[in-house]
């Protein structure tokens, strides 16, 4: 079974089973919305979209933390990691929802409140860190920046011959678990 | 909503682990005290406010995405 969905930002969507992902509770400010899936737009940025399954004009870009702050680690509660059935945490992502202004270089990512993803169980949740020092509005244009222009530099050894790639949803399963969650119990 | 009245010095207990106790009263102002196991998470209210509007924000990113990965790469 699959979801087909016209969405605002990234047209059709075709959303497979295995791609859906459940947060129970909803984004912060949004908890009527809760069936998303992870969409790569294709262009390169590293930015990935939670795109909603149940409003298609809603869409949160988010980045991996390991990106741009790679000393960031999300701690959860016993709580928070049985709510999002993760009894391993090498099988959770954490992604920062970001701020992407008219001014992209005012660009902003939320570590006060990562979206954690249990990969298996296809289940995610906004969780809020305890960390007084995580802030909400934390500028992230410079770091990203830099290294996209490393990873590129790279690859401009390969030609790339492929033309412009599609915008599709993601597999849970290709994402690489992270290790930045961990657990707040000793 | 549960409301309990309580003086300067008394608390209330949660559960069997948590205790709030009135650690100041002044004005207008109440200083709470907070004993809870290590995993409890203690927010100010206005986090989650924050958060929210933030969240609302995030949705609100410029349609047009084609210009981001040039400024980001470029």
């Amino acid at each position: 079974m699959s979801v087909i969905i016209e969405t605002g930002r990234f047209g059709q969507l075709n959303v497979n089973e295995d791609e859906i992902i459940q947060i129970p509770q909803g984004i912060l400010g949004f908890p009527d919305k809760i069936r998303y899936c992870l969409v790569d737009p294709g262009d390169e940025t590293l930015i990935l979209w939670l795109q909603s399954l149940d409003d298609p004009e809603i869409a949160f870009p988010m980045l991996e933390p390991k990106i741009f702050k790679p000393d960031y680690a999300a701690r959860l509660s016993a709580a928070e990691l049985r709510e999002l059935k993760l009894d391993s945490i090498n099988q959770s992502a954490v992604f920062n929802i970001l701020t992407i202004p008219e001014d992209i270089t005012q660009m902003t990512a939320n570590l006060k409140a990562p979206v954690v993803v249990n990969l298996k169980e296809q289940l995610a949740k906004q969780v809020v860190l305890q960390e007084n020092e995580y802030s909400i509005k934390y500028m992230i244009f410079k770091e990203l920046r830099e290294h996209l222009i490393t990873i590129n530099s790279h690859k401009k050894a390969e030609a790339q011959a492929t033309g412009k790639p599609p915008q599709t949803p993601v597999s849970l399963k290709a994402i690489p678990p992270s290790l930045t969650v961990k657990s707040l119990q000793p | 909503m549960l409301v309990l009245t309580r003086k300067l010095g008394e608390s209330i207990a949660i559960d069997d682990h948590i205790k709030i106790v009135v650690v100041q009263i002044k004005g207008k102002q109440v200083r709470l005290g907070i004993q809870a196991p290590k995993e409890t998470k203690i927010h100010r209210e206005e986090v989650y406010v924050a958060i929210k509007e933030q969240n609302k924000e995030a949705v609100k990113a410029p349609a047009e995405i084609s210009h981001m990965s040039k400024a980001l790469k470029g």
